[in-house]
C-alpha cells in the first residue's frame, strides 16, 4: 500500500474529513517512517499532522535540477577586443558615477538609480570615459541600461560603453535590447569608445536577420548597413520595397539619412510617387537635404520668380508674388494646396513653403545683396513675417543637412559662413513670431542659434549676460535660453561671465531670477577641466558671503567637483 | 506540529525545546543571550538583507567565521523612532569583517546571535577588508578559480549546491520550521526558459521578457533563483561566468544578496 501524498491530503482537506472519511495512517516518501505519530482517533488532527510532516519532508528533500550549460545565458560574452577583457572604469570613477545616480557612492545600484541624475552630466562623463577607452563596470550596467530605456538622450552614451559584457546582458531583456537597437539606429553609438561595436554581420546573416527580425531589429540593421555600405543598404531596402507596409516604408526610408548621397537620388525621386503620404513626405525631406538634385532645381525654379527687389530712387524694398495653385508636378514636389498652420492662409503658406525650398545662397546670389541687407529690407504688402518665416525654415533645413554631412564637422566652410550670416541677420532683425503661428511655420531663435558656431554662441550669451540686470525677469528668460543653448561644458569666456554674474549677486539675501536660473545650469555648464577650478571658486564665494541660498551654490559647486574628480580618474 | 510539540515541551531535548519556544514566540531577552558562551572569531559579513515587508522593518546580517565556516545571523529591528535596536549590528556592511564575540540564541541549528564584545577596537562599521586581496574565493566542490572566481571572500569557502542542500536537510532535521538558510555558493546564473520538458506556466521565452534564472554550479546542479530586480546585477557581474553568491535559501528559491566583482563587493 502506498502512502498518502500531499496532493491527496489537500483534496481531503478541501472536501472535509467527515465527508471524505479518509483515515490518514500511511504517508508517502521519506515521511512514512513517522506515520506512527498520527492519531487515528482524530482524523482532522491526523490530517494536519500529516500535512506538516509531508511539508517538512518535501522541503528537506529538495533536489537540485541538472544544469544545462550552453543554453540561453550560459554562453558568456566573448573576451574584449584584442583577446583581453575591455578595461572597466576605475573603482573610484565608478563610485562617483553611482553617487551621481543615487547620491551615495557606497549604495547598491537600485532599480530607480540614475532616474534623478542629470542627463547632460552623465553624457559628458560617459563620453569622456568612452574616449579614454573604458567600458562600464558590470554592477552599474543594469541601472544605466534602465536609464537608457527611460531617457533617449542618454541612450547613445550608455550603449557606446556597454562593452561585450553589456551587449550580452542587454540581449537578455526585451526593453534593453530595444534601447540598444534604437541607439544603433540613431547612429551615434559607433562614435563612442573603441571596440564597442558588435561583431560585423556577415552579409548572409544580415539578410537572414533582415527577413526574420522584428521592426526595431530591422531598423537597426538597415542603419548599420547604411553606415558601412550605403549602396548595399539601399539595395536591401529596394529588394523588399513592394512588400513593406506604408508605415514601415516611411520609417525605413528615413534611415537612408545615414550615408545619404547623390546615389540615392533616383530611389528617392521614385518614392515621390509612393501611394503612402508618409513615404512621400520622407522622400521630400531627404531630397531637400541633398544638394544638386533635380528636385532641388525644381524648387529653386519655383521660388525664383516669387521674390524680387524693387528700387525707387534710393529706397529699395522686396516685392513678393504669391505662387498660384499647385499643378500636378508642384503637388508631387510637396507644394501644399492648404495651410496646416492657424493664422496663415493657403496662399501665404504656399509662399512660405516655396520660398523656404530654395537654397539661401540663391537669394544673395540672384539679388546681389548680403543676408543682413536682405533681412533688413522692407517687404511690400505686409508680407515681411512670411518672408522671415521662410528664411528661418530654410536656415533650419540647411542646418539639418549640414549636420547630416557630419555631426562633428566644424562649421567653418564657405557654406557654413553663409549660413551663420543668415542666422545672425535673422536673429538681429528682431522680428518676433506673429501670434498664433506655430513653430512649424516659425523656427524659434534657439533653432537659429543652433546654426551658429559654438564659440559665437557662447560669446553672444556672455555678452548678453554682462549687460543683463539681475532683476529683469524677461531678461532672465532670454539669457537663460541663450546660455542653455550653449553646449556644456562652457568655454572660459562664458564660464567667467556666469561666475561674474553670480559674484555680483552674492551680496543679495534674496536670489534674483537670473542668478537663480544660472545656478541651475552652473553645475553642468562650468568646465570641469582646465586651469581654473570653478568648484573651488563657487565654494569660496559661498564661504565669503553666506546667504539663505548658499546651499544652491554649494550644490552646484559639488556637482562641478564631482565631474572634475571623475575626469581626473580617467 | 508546532502545537503538538509545544504541548510536549517538557519531554523534548533542550535544543529542540528551545527551537519550539522561539517558534511559538517565547521572548528571549538580550541579556540572557549575552550571558551564553561567546564564540570569538573573525566574522565576515557576507550578506545583509533589509526586511521591509514586515510590520516592523528589520535588517538581517549573515556572518560567517573565517576559519570554521560557522554561520551566524544578526537580526535587528527598527524602533518606532526610526533608529535601530542594535545599531552596531545594523551598521554592518557586506564585505566588511568584525573581530568580535558572538553569543548564539539557544536552539539548534545555532544561527541567530547577538554581537557581544568587539575585539578589534573598532566601534564603527567594521573593518573594510583591504583591497590587497591575498586570497581569493576558494570555491568549494567545483574548485572554480577561473576568471570570475578569483578575488573575493577571503577565508570563506564557497560551497557546492550538493553540500549546501545536505546542510539544509540536516538543519531541517533539527528545526523543522526553518524557512531560511544561509548559503555561499559558486555558480553561473543560467536561464531556465526553453528547457525541454519545463512546462511551467507563466514562463515565456527570451522575447516574452520573463525568464526564470537558476544558479548552476560546476558539478552541474542548479537551484532556482528567486526573482528580484537585483538579479540583473548578478547577471551583469557574472557575464555568463561562475560567480560567488552569498544569500538565503528559501523553500521556493535562492535569494542572492551579495556577489563579488573581482575585488569589489556588490550588494544585490
Amino acid at each position: 500500500v502506498t502512502g498518502v501524498s500531499f496532493d491527496e491530503l489537500a483534496t481531503v482537506a478541501t472536501v472535509g474529513t467527515a465527508r471524505k472519511g479518509l483515515a490518514v495512517s500511511e504517508l508517502a516518501g521519506p515521511a512514512a517512517g513517522q506515520s506512527a505519530v498520527l492519531d487515528p482517533a482524530d482524523p482532522a488532527a491526523a490530517l494536519l499532522d500529516a500535512a506538516a510532516l509531508l511539508t517538512v519532508a518535501r522541503r528537506a528533500g529538495v533536489q537540485p535540477s541538472p544544469a544545462r550549460n550552453g543554453r540561453d545565458g550560459a554562453a558568456g560574452p566573448a573576451a574584449g577586443p584584442g583577446g583581453g577583457p575591455a578595461r572597466e572604469l576605475p573603482a573610484r570613477a565608478a563610485g562617483l558615477l553611482r553617487q551621481l545616480g543615487s547620491g551615495d557612492a557606497g549604495a547598491g545600484v537600485t532599480p530607480g538609480a540614475f532616474a534623478a541624475a542629470d542627463t547632460a552630466i552623465l553624457v559628458e562623463l560617459l563620453t569622456a570615459a568612452g574616449r579614454a577607452g573604458y567600458v562600464l563596470p558590470a554592477p552599474l550596467l543594469p541601472g544605466l541600461l534602465d536609464a537608457a530605456v527611460r531617457d533617449a538622450g542618454l541612450r547613445p552614451a550608455v550603449v557606446a560603453l556597454l562593452g561585450a559584457r553589456g551587449c550580452w546582458l542587454a540581449g537578455h531583456r526585451a526593453d534593453w535590447r530595444r534601447a540598444v537597437a534604437l541607439a544603433r539606429a540613431e547612429g551615434t553609438a559607433a562614435s563612442g569608445g573603441a571596440g564597442n561595436r558588435p561583431e560585423p554581420l556577415t552579409a548572409q546573416a544580415g539578410r537572414d536577420a533582415w527577413r526574420a527580425g522584428d521592426r526595431d531589429e530591422r531598423r537597426a540593421l538597415l542603419a548599420e548597413f547604411r553606415r558601412r555600405d550605403p549602396a548595399a543598404g539601399r539595395e536591401l531596402l529596394r529588394a523588399g520595397w513592394a512588400g513593406e507596409t506604408g508605415f514601415d516604408r516611411a520609417a525605413l526610408l528615413a534611415l537612408l539619412r545615414h550615408g545619404l548621397s547623390a546615389a540615392d537620388e533616383d530611389f528617392l525621386e521614385a518614392a515621390l510617387d509612393d501611394r503612402a503620404g508618409g513615404v512621400r513626405d520622407e522622400a521630400r525631406r531627404l531630397l531637400g537635404w541633398l544638394p544638386g538634385t533635380a528636385f532641388g532645381q525644381r524648387e529653386a525654379m519655383r521660388a525664383a520668380p516669387v521674390l524680387r527687389v524693387e528700387r525707387h530712387a534710393l529706397r529699395r524694398r522686396l516685392v513678393v508674388a504669391l505662387p498660384g495653385e499647385p499643378d500636378a508636378a508642384a503637388a508631387r514636389d510637396g507644394v501644399p494646396a492648404a495651410s496646416p498652420v492657424d493664422g496663415i492662409g493657403a496662399g501665404a503658406w504656399r509662399l512660405i513653403h516655396v520660398l523656404a525650398g530654395a537654397p539661401l545662397a540663391n537669394w544673395t546670389g540672384r539679388l546681389g545683396l548680403s543676408p543682413a541687407e536682405l533681412v533688413a529690407l522692407p517687404v511690400a504688402d505686409d508680407r515681411g513675417a512670411h518672408v522671415q518665416a521662410a528664411w528661418r525654415l530654410a536656415v533650419a533645413r540647411q542646418l539639418a543637412a549640414a549636420e547630416l554631412a557630419g555631426p562633428d564637422c566644424d562649421r567653418t566652410g564657405p557654406d557654413s559662413t553663409e549660413l551663420t550670416a543668415w542666422a545672425l541677420a535673422l536673429l538681429s532683425a528682431g522680428v518676433s513670431r506673429p501670434a498664433k503661428w506655430s513653430s512649424r511655420a516659425w523656427p524659434d531663435d534657439a533653432a537659429l542659434t543652433a546654426a551658429l558656431p559654438a564659440a559665437i554662441r557662447a560669446d553672444r550669451a556672455a555678452a548678453t549676460l554682462k549687460g543683463a540686470r539681475p532683476d529683469d525677469r524677461s531678461a532672465a528668460y532670454t539669457v537663460t535660453a541663450e546660455v542653455t543653448a550653449c553646449p556644456a561644458p562652457w568655454p572660459p569666456g562664458l564660464a567667467d561671465a556666469v561666475t561674474g554674474a553670480l559674484t555680483r549677486a552674492a551680496d543679495r539675501p534674496d536670489l534674483p531670477p537670473l542668478p537663480r536660473a544660472l545656478l541651475r545650469l552652473a553645475g553642468r555648464g562650468l568646465p570641469a577641466t582646465g586651469p581654473r577650478d570653478y568648484a573651488a571658486a563657487l565654494t569660496r564665494l559661498a564661504a565669503a558671503r553666506p546667504q539663505d541660498w548658499t546651499p544652491l551654490l554649494l550644490a552646484a559647486a559639488e556637482t562641478v567637483a564631482l565631474r572634475r574628480a571623475f575626469l581626473a580618474e580617467l | 506540529l508546532l502545537a503538538r510539540a509545544h504541548e510536549r515541551l517538557d519531554e523534548l531535548p533542550d535544543d529542540l525545546a528551545a527551537v519550539v519556544r522561539s517558534r511559538v514566540g517565547y521572548p528571549v531577552s538580550r541579556q540572557d543571550v549575552l550571558a551564553r558562551p561567546a564564540v570569538t572569531g573573525r566574522w565576515l559579513v557576507l550578506a545583509v538583507r533589509d526586511l521591509t515587508d514586515a510590520a516592523v522593518p528589520g535588517r538581517r546580517a549573515w556572518l560567517r567565521e573565517a576559519v570554521s565556516g560557522q554561520w551566524a545571523m544578526l537580526l535587528t529591528f527598527a524602533t518606532p523612532q526610526g533608529a535601530w535596536q542594535d545599531p552596531d549590528a545594523a551598521r554592518l556592511r557586506p564585505g566588511t569583517e568584525v573581530l568580535a564575540d558572538l553569543h548564539y540564541y539557544p536552539g539548534e541549528p545555532a544561527l541567530r546571535a547577538v554581537l557581544g564584545q568587539r575585539r578589534d577596537g573598532d566601534p564603527g562599521d567594521g573593518r573594510v577588508r583591504g583591497a590587497a586581496g591575498d586570497g581569493g574565493v576558494r570555491a568549494g566542490d567545483g574548485g572554480v578559480r577561473g576568471a570570475a572566481g578569483d578575488g573575493g571572500v577571503r577565508g570563506a569557502r564557497a560551497d557546492g549546491i550538493g553540500a549546501m542542500l545536505t546542510q539544509w536537510a540536516s538543519a531541517l532535521e533539527a528545526d523543522p520550521w526553518l524557512t531560511t538558510w544561509p548559503v555561499l555558493l559558486s555558480g553561473t546564473p543560467v536561464a531556465a526558459a526553453g528547457e525541454p520538458g519545463d512546462g511551467e506556466p507563466g514562463t515565456r521565452g527570451r522575447d516574452g521578457g520573463e525568464v526564470r534564472w537558476r544558479l548552476a554550479d560546476q558539478a552541474g546542479n542548479a537551484l532556482p533563483l528567486a526573482a528580484r530586480e537585483s538579479l540583473w546585477t548578478l547577471l551583469a557581474v557574472s557575464g555568463g561566468q561562475p560567480v560567488t553568491v552569498a544569500g538565503e535559501w528559501h523553500p521556493d528559491g535562492l535569494v542572492a544578496l551579495t556577489t563579488w566583482h573581482g575585488e569589489e563587493v556588490v550588494p544585490l
